[in-house]
């Protein structure tokens, strides 16, 4: 657990974590070898090119259109827990926000990615600092069976840690986006060089999704991916699949 | 001429209450207000209470608002389908055209939606907003059905912004919260994100509440199976899938309406099987 040494008054007015230690402990979190298994889900990617539908020279476009869509709604999951994180009503308040996790997201197999990603980096910062609001919503994963989803988890665990909300929601897409980079990898002909300019070209991306984050209620959420979740909802019919989802 | 225009938008307004009498579902209009409108209810033979919903103005007007509300008590059963295509006319500013139907359907009882197509024109700004609450033991049939614009007429992806809700609850939980904004001034709609080189789009939505996860992955198998004999590349996709509990989504993409139209039937004539022993009353306009 960090000590009393470790935390500076951020510009919220929060107590937060000495910066490079708060970024030290960022990028562990967010690294993409960080084993909790987001590296075995293509969340309906591997249908939309078996289908011949994305290949390398749409990759940019696509994943500028996933990070405006899917990334407003994971920044918002997590900008959300991350609030909650002094909140003395959270048992409701945590129970809400992964029940909606779960209804934004129709595709049986990436709702179940969110939710696996999700239970495993519970457990996984449980052994790193055992906080008590995390075994909090831990138990209640257990005793009220609910699925927890890995944004939501990851904004509440950078919360305990007493990580700037911007700093998490930069590591939360990154990663996100870097996960699916990754898994275009092993499925398409896209080079080592290639898909670090395609990353690299998304932040600006990012840096817009996570300047919005903060000002979007619940009523402006509208992430719109009707053809990423039709394909995620197909990849059970695929023959081959090196992916889970 | 603003003038005008300001007194010809409608704030159209429909309730419909839908209760049981000698096992029978009858419907009571409570409320129409134009361009809405109910003629009557039609008896089907198992005691489901069919409806065509009306808008005698013949779509949907910038700066219209239009509100529908639904309220099935218990063990009730209704079918509703509109009389045609919901156009949805140009936006001369950044007026909306707004529809919203908010649906309550009580212990027991089971709503089926089947409407035509929606049709955004070329510059239409269009809203919609759907809200169903379901209670114990409630059943949904919903399909929506929405077009890329006049294609005879030259016009695909040319409106200039949709926004479509559909929130559905169930036990008081969100159950499903599809939502999209498709604005092709900002996006690509050709992106396979989006629509890829498809212009049509199917979603359903079929629930029973309570019913075991076991049957609805069951269900899920068997749906799946049809939407893969059904899938066709470069003219039709289907998906199938369970939602987190209590029921599961369906979502076409076709180069043409005519497959999702047709196809949709089927999901659900394998779905009401399934779930209540019974085949669905095929509405007159589906062949």
């Amino acid at each position: 657990m960090p000590s009393g040494g470790d935390f500076w008054l951020g510009y919220t007015g929060v107590m937060m974590l000495n910066p490079a230690l708060a970024q030290l402990k960022l990028l562990q979190l967010a690294d993409s070898a960080l084993p909790i298994g987001s590296t075995a889900h293509s969340y309906g990617v591997e249908s939309l090119v078996a289908e011949g539908q994305l290949g390398v020279a749409g990759l940019g476009q696509f994943l500028h259109a996933f990070v405006q869509e899917s990334g407003q709604l994971e920044a918002y999951l997590a900008y959300q827990a991350w609030r909650l994180a002094d909140v003395s009503a959270f048992d409701q308040a945590w129970l809400d926000l992964n029940d909606q996790a779960a209804a934004f997201k129709p595709a049986r197999e990436s709702r179940h990615a969110s939710a696996v990603l999700g239970r495993r980096l519970l457990s996984l910062a449980l052994q790193l600092e055992p906080l008590p609001r995390w075994h909090q919503a831990s138990s209640l994963a257990q005793t009220q069976q609910i699925e927890t989803h890995h944004s939501c988890v990851f904004g509440m665990v950078a919360a305990g840690l007493r990580i700037e909300a911007e700093a998490m929601l930069v590591a939360l897409l990154q990663q996100m986006t870097l996960s699916l980079i990754l898994a275009c990898q092993k499925i398409l002909p896209l080079g080592q060089v290639q898909a670090q300019q395609l990353l690299w070209q998304l932040h600006p991306s990012i840096q817009a999704v996570v300047a919005q984050t903060p000002s979007t209620s619940f009523a402006d959420l509208v992430p719109c991916s009707i053809g990423l979740d039709g394909a995620s909802m197909r990849h059970p019919l695929l023959g081959t699949r090196l992916f889970i989802s | 001429m603003q003038t005008l225009s300001r007194l010809e938008r409608m704030h159209g307004h429909l309730a419909l209450d839908f209760t049981l009498k000698q096992q029978r579902t009858r419907l009571m209009v409570r409320e129409h207000r134009p361009p809405l409108q109910v003629v009557r209810d039609f008896g089907l033979a198992d005691g489901t209470s069919f409806v065509h919903l009306h808008n005698v103005a013949g779509g949907v007007l910038a700066g219209d608002q239009l509100t529908t509300t639904i309220n099935l008590a218990a063990s009730t059963k209704a079918q509703l389908t509109t009389t045609s295509s919901t156009r949805i006319y140009r936006s001369d500013g950044e007026q909306v055209a707004y529809q919203a139907v908010q649906a309550n359907l009580a212990e027991h009882s089971l709503l089926e939606y089947w409407p035509d197509t929606t049709i955004p024109f070329a510059e239409s700004v269009y809203q919609q907003q759907t809200r169903i609450d379901l209670a114990d033991d409630a059943g949904l049939c919903w399909w929506e059905f929405l077009a890329p614009g006049r294609e005879a007429y030259g016009e695909r992806f040319a409106y200039r912004r949709l926004r479509l809700d559909c929130d559905i609850y169930a036990l008081g939980r969100p159950l499903l919260l599809d939502r999209m904004r498709l604005q092709p001034s900002l996006q690509q709609l050709n992106n396979p994100l989006y629509f890829g080189n498809y212009s049509y789009l199917a979603t359903g939505y079929i629930c029973r509440v309570g019913l075991d996860a076991g049957l609805w992955k069951a269900l899920e198998a068997e749906l799946m199976a049809f939407a893969a004999s059904q899938t066709k590349l470069g003219r039709c996709l289907w998906g199938v899938s369970c939602l987190a509990a209590h029921g599961l989504v369906i979502r076409g993409l076709s180069s043409n309406s005519r497959d999702l139209l047709a196809t949709a039937f089927e999901y659900w004539r394998f779905a009401k099987q399934a779930l209540y022993g019974t085949s669905p009353n095929l509405p007159r306009k589906i062949y």
